[in-house]
């Protein structure tokens, strides 16, 4: 299935984020930019990624490290909600 | 929805400044925002009203009037409006020298004037429904809500001031909106669904419209109020006559005041700019006096300048 792609430079403009803010994402592993034909593109997971993360970013001030931090508690957090619901599921 | 003690929410008492309200709120903010805590409906509740004590006490004017009239602050306005009318109708220069207050036992929580008790919280909605549904439909990996597009709809001064309806363009997809008379520069609107379609069955994004109100040579505009100047000539200033001063519908005439200074202030009653979706008000036109004094005298003007100095003396 073909997915859509975002132009990175149309994302930071309608969500009036930094472009470096996006490159810093991608530099430590948060979020993946494709390039093709020298242009930059999110797909549309990575997108709603870097809109979460700007969130983070410019309304709780949280730095790139940060983020990191709080997206893999997250992702434990929610692992353990699932986890905890088949159990109770289960019972 | 509920009375809210917007300075409990945010831990602080009412002299705090606008620094220590950001700091509050972006310590609660970071406790309680529904990112942090997923499938927690008490933290997204709490985060609602940090929102709210946080978008009210960082407005001046909103948090004047918080303070002025607590929980009723939403209608402070009309309360002071219809205070200053009756006190007008009684002759008297200061509401509280009329001897009665005519507002006694006035229920605000009853009231239903131009204050829809649904505006804020719909104001609240706008502000978390897009960003609490996240980019995920619950429950369902894979549907995605479809990207929020933003653009920006530039405005004379005189298109602001009329209803009327404009076509444009976003992502190839042409829309067609009604502007109602009397938005504001950067005032922004959520068209719900008209931004890029959902994702496997996810709902549609918004649309964010901003509007840009573009300057304008003949007016001011503050709030609903508009600014404007007069040329008059010396005479008149002293003497009093007529002028023309032109508003956003027309040319009206205005008397001027014998011994009128230069740099006072007319005040033209609903003659300023239409109030937002408050059909048939309008704000006032105030025209400031710009005397401009004779070039080029004659020596017998010099003369009877020179008689009028002295005479003054």
């Amino acid at each position: 299935m073909e997915k859509t792609l975002f132009r990175v430079i149309d994302i930071c403009k309608t969500n009036n984020i930094e472009y470096t803010f996006v490159h810093e994402l991608h530099s430590n592993g948060l979020i993946q930019i494709i390039v093709q034909e020298e242009q930059e593109y999110l797909e549309e997971e990575q997108v709603y990624h870097v809109e979460r993360y700007s969130t983070w970013h410019y309304e709780l001030d949280l730095n790139v490290q940060g983020i990191e931090v709080v997206s893999n508690l997250i992702d434990k957090i929610e692992d353990l909600q699932r986890e905890l619901k088949a159990l109770k599921l289960e019972k | 929805m509920a009375f809210l003690d917007y300075y409990n929410v945010l831990g602080l008492d009412k002299s705090a400044s606008q620094d220590d309200i950001k700091k509050a709120y972006r310590k609660l903010a970071r406790k309680f925002h529904p990112d942090l805590n997923p499938n927690d409906e008490s933290a997204k509740k709490k985060f609602q009203e940090i929102n709210e004590a946080n978008e009210v006490l960082t407005d001046p004017e909103k948090r004047k009037k918080y303070d002025q009239y607590g929980e009723n602050w939403k209608h402070g306005e009309e309360y002071e409006k219809a205070q200053q009318d009756y006190a007008r109708s009684r002759g008297s220069r200061s509401s509280g020298s009329a001897g009665q207050n005519p507002f006694e036992g006035f229920d605000f929580n009853n009231y239903n004037g131009n204050y829809d008790t649904g505006e804020y919280s719909d104001f609240f909605e706008d502000l978390f429904g897009s960003r609490f549904g996240g980019g995920r439909s619950s429950g369902k990996r894979g549907s995605y809500r479809g990207q929020d597009y933003e653009t920006q709809v530039e405005l004379t001064l005189l298109q602001a001031s009329q209803t009327h309806k404009q076509t444009f363009t976003v992502n190839g997809k042409n829309i067609r909106i009604t502007i109602p008379a009397g938005v504001e520069d950067g005032q922004k609107i959520r068209l719900k669904g008209q931004g890029a379609d959902g994702v496997n069955g996810g709902p549609n994004g918004d649309l964010y419209i901003t509007f840009s109100i573009k300057p304008d040579h003949r007016f001011n505009r503050r709030g609903n109020d508009l600014y404007t100047h007069i040329d008059i000539d010396l005479p008149t200033a002293l003497l009093g006559g007529e002028t023309i001063v032109d508003t956003l519908t027309g040319k009206i005439n205005v008397k001027i005041k014998p011994e009128t200074q230069n740099g006072s202030k007319i005040r033209l009653k609903g003659k300023g700019f239409p109030i937002y979706k408050k059909d048939g008000d309008f704000g006032d036109l105030y025209a400031e006096i710009q005397v401009k004094l004779p070039t080029n005298l004659t020596a017998d003007q010099k003369n009877i300048v020179e008689q009028l100095a002295d005479s003054l003396k």
